[in-house]
């Protein structure tokens, strides 16, 4: 009863959730952010968790994991279907390049802060694993398209090319901090005698389970389909690939991100499948944060400290990455070119999930900690985000 | 590329199609299971895995005239832990989560079939069909399981009043008949005319008098079995009592359905999933609550509550049409995964014991079927021809009568076992046999006319 009675709700919260949040009401400065983003919802979850109203408890958590599988496969997918190599091209050359450096040198820059950190700290090396710093340092790279998507839609006309460029980088730039995390989490969990091994198993793994699933697909749709056909092999292929691919000790995440790509790329129903993944986005959304935020532990004191100490890194890597980027990109001429990364502070969305996925595969001491501090981290770059996005466009102006 | 090689052509993907699903389930059967977090997946690839085996397995057969349900069923009960056990008796057990859900779909269907200005004219040769319909068909098979019960090994050692139990519900049951599959052998066949339209709403509107009888028994039974207090006039009037609340709280639910589409609009597929989920289990929430807080016992019908919702908002307003649309976006998924774990949860050990009753009961609801359509059109002096044959149209059942039997199996443990997999059992005879006969009565009357215009 309880876990009707839990599923009852959150299936209520995503479908009025969705409505009355991700809009642009006048608000308060240090409201509004949290508000067009969805984080409201973090805090709700919290509350629905075990820490407060203990709905959603961990029994009842444990019966969710089905939903936990379909929400990473939906939103691997939906991100997967944005490297369509049609629309990729209408970006310069050069713009795409450079986001996908900026992620690359983010990534890089953010874990080797942290593991140096955590080595240089008495006692800190034991805790914090490698893939505790490699999973912060891919979640920081990511750049939320909700921030960029809110502040262009205000200032796009004015800003051309600075616009496209961050639009671009938070489209595209998550691709290699979502390799790299895709990677590592199935050579963690994928047994093997070495780590060389257990890159090729996990490797041959992957891409098995990928083409056996895409194989399915493109039988299925050897006939003309109805849209309740279509519907139904959405739902079930990306339940079963989340399922299959966390069975077999892979990001059920990553799995459907390289099954999209695929699709976007290879099939002819892409337009209709877009549309039906789309229709789903936002509620999937508002269950991920629930979902995340009834997982979320106040467990230190610390937390809050180590989580500005990550987000000082994060903006710190995002303005880094930012120059070299932006020198890719060949936009030296606009105004404030060095600090583009100051734009590309919002986090959410597809690093939210990637923290989802990861709390799931490797449970233990640290995952929580690296949960707490990445959404403190997300709710503090909704803000900082926000002001130093506006800041930017408004001194490039003047 | 001609006809016979295409279909070769389709019967191979297909297969192949089939076969990749049925390879990666063996596989999965291989991984090395460590962590709660996998057993959880398990449960995720093992819910895709029978969507789509399930559904490319009816599609398949479809091409051999063989009814999507049938498919569904068939599927879960190869895949299913009776037979090559890709599925495991607790993932099934998991899946069946979704029964409700399935359950208030479709019974909000059914209410949402019902077209009041049809139904009004043919109202008395529908009306006739089925009353005649209920009386034999419940009457011989009733009298079929309480007479033969000594004869029958599953029967042979239950008390009187389990066989009576059993003896109500099968009979119940067996008045049921599937609208969907009627709708689809229509469609496919083009066909249209009074004995068509008489047909239609007839299995429709049965559809609803069946959750109304089943109500009753199963209140009626509960009162004979679980209480042992015998039948008294107050405990009929509080069965009275309850399936009318049902039916005005459905009312109101059909006034919200339609306010919703009339001011929102939006996502209705997923408000109707909210609202059939939340009638479900607040019907049994709201008597919980009510027995503990103030000691009296007010068990709302679910679907006697969906059924009348779906019946309100397609007849009184403009929105029934966009219902129907949105209810018909997201029931394939729903229903391809009830079917197919009703299919899954078959225990074949049991239907072996039980097949001799099961293909009795199949009979004696056909020879039901054959006296009431007869009797009905001789009355209503339709053409003697159409009266010989009318039973044939009526022999498809799944749907509602396959859910009244799980409603009845968690209702009653000790028998409700048997009761579910005979009801089971008859369906599969009757959703193999039906469909065809069905397509053939059509033909025969000379109201299909698929095939005989040109290609």
């Amino acid at each position: 009863m309880k876990l009707a009675f839990a599923f009852l709700l959150i299936l209520f919260l995503a479908f009025s959730g969705y409505h009355l949040t991700f809009r642009r009401f006048r608000l308060p400065f240090l409201a509004r952010p949290f508000y067009v983003t969805g984080s409201e919802f973090l805090f709700l979850g919290l509350l629905l968790g075990p820490l407060f109203l203990n709905v959603l408890d961990r029994e009842a958590q444990k019966d969710l994991f089905f939903l936990h599988a379909f929400l990473l496969g939906w939103i691997g997918l939906i991100f997967g279907f944005q490297f369509e190599m049609g629309k990729l091209r209408r970006f310069p050359r050069g713009f795409v390049l450079a986001a996908i450096t900026e992620g690359a040198v983010s990534f890089v820059l953010i874990y080797a802060a942290i593991q140096l950190t955590a080595l240089s700290l008495p006692g800190a090396g034991h805790v914090v694993r490698v893939v505790d710093a490699l999973v912060l340092g891919a979640v920081g790279a990511c750049t939320a398209q909700t921030g960029v998507a809110l502040v262009a839609s205000e200032h796009g006309p004015k800003f051309g090319k600075l616009v496209l460029f961050l639009r671009c980088v938070s489209s595209i730039g998550p691709l290699i901090p979502l390799v790299g995390f895709g990677l590592f989490f199935s050579f963690g969990n994928v047994s093997a005698n070495s780590w060389l091994s257990g890159i090729g198993n996990g490797l041959i793994i992957l891409l098995a389970s990928c083409l056996g699933v895409l194989l399915l697909i493109f039988l299925f749709l050897r006939e003309p389909r109805q849209e309740s056909e279509l519907i139904l092999l959405l739902l079930s292929t990306v339940t079963m690939g989340g399922g299959l691919s966390s069975v077999l000790g892979m990001s059920p995440l990553f799995f459907t991100f390289l099954l999209g790509i695929l699709l976007v790329n290879m099939c002819r129903e892409k337009e209709r499948f877009y549309q039906i993944l789309i229709s789903v986005e936002k509620p999937a959304y508002v269950l991920l944060l629930v979902l995340l935020g009834a997982n979320w532990r106040l467990i230190s004191v610390w937390v809050p400290m180590l989580a500005v100490v990550y987000c000082v890194y994060r903006g710190m890597a995002k303005v880094g990455a930012g120059v070299v980027a932006s020198r890719i990109a060949g936009i030296e001429r606009e105004r404030l070119p060095g600090l583009s990364g100051l734009g590309l502070l919002h986090q959410g969305g597809l690093s939210l999930a990637m923290v989802l996925d990861f709390q799931q595969g490797f449970p233990g001491g640290g995952a929580f900690w690296v949960v707490s501090m990445v959404l403190i981290g997300v709710l503090l770059n909704d803000v900082m985000g926000l002001f130093f996005a506006e800041r930017l466009l408004r001194n490039a102006l003047s | 590329m001609n006809v016979g090689e295409k279909t070769r052509k389709r019967w191979i993907e297909s297969v192949s199609f089939l076969s990749i699903l049925v390879l990666l389930a063996l596989w999965i059967r291989t991984a090395r299971i460590e962590s709660e977090w996998q057993r959880g997946a398990l449960g995720a690839f093992s819910l895709g895995f029978l969507l789509l085996l399930a559904y490319g397995t009816a599609t398949m057969l479809r091409r051999a005239r063989i009814p999507l349900i049938s498919g569904y069923i068939f599927a879960g009960m190869i895949v299913g832990p009776h037979v090559a056990g890709l599925l495991t008796a607790e993932a099934v057990l998991k899946l069946r989560v979704v029964d409700d859900l399935a359950l208030s779909f479709i019974a909000l269907t059914a209410g949402a079939s019902l077209h009041l200005n049809f139904l009004r004219s043919r109202a008395k040769a529908i009306a006739l069909n089925m009353s005649f319909l209920s009386i034999f068909v419940f009457g011989l098979v009733f009298g079929f399981v309480l007479v033969g019960a000594s004869f029958f090994q599953v029967t042979r050692l239950m008390s009187g009043a389990e066989v009576m139990t059993l003896a109500s519900f099968l009979g119940v049951i067996a008045v049921a008949r599937s609208p969907s599959s009627a709708i689809a052998v229509i469609s496919e066949s083009r066909a249209s005319g009074v004995f068509t339209e008489t047909v239609l709403g007839v299995t429709v509107a049965m559809d609803v008098l069946i959750i109304m009888l089943f109500t009753m028994v199963l209140a009626l039974t509960n009162l004979m079995l679980v209480s042992g207090s015998g039948l008294h006039a107050h405990a009929l009037g509080a069965v009275a009592g309850e399936m009318i609340v049902s039916l005005a709280l459905g009312t109101l639910f059909g006034k919200g359905i339609a306010f919703y589409i009339k001011k929102v609009g939006h996502d209705l597929p997923l408000f109707l999933l909210l609202i059939a989920f939340g009638i479900v289990k607040g019907s049994f929430w709201l008597d919980q609550v009510m027995q503990s807080q103030f000691a009296v016992s007010l068990h709302l019908e679910p679907l006697l509550v969906c059924m009348s919702a779906g019946f309100t908002v397609r007849n009184f307003g403009p929105e029934g049409l966009r219902f129907l649309g949105s209810l018909e976006r997201v029931s394939l998924p729903i229903f391809v995964l009830f079917f197919s774990l009703a299919g899954a949860s078959l225990d074949l050990e049991a239907l072996k014991m039980t097949w001799p009753i099961a293909s009795s009961i199949a009979i004696a609801r056909c020879a039901g079927i054959f006296l009431a359509t007869w009797l009905a059109g001789t009355i209503m002096r339709d053409p003697p021809e159409h009266n010989r044959m009318a039973w044939m149209a009526y022999l498809t059942q799944a749907g509602v009568a396959i859910g009244l039997a799980q409603l009845a199996e968690r209702q009653f443990q000790g028998i409700g076992t048997y009761l579910n997999t005979i009801v089971l059992a008859v369906i599969t005879l009757n959703q193999l046999i039906g469909p065809i006969t069905f397509k053939a009565v059509l033909e025969l009357v000379g109201e299909a006319k698929a095939g005989k215009e040109g290609p």
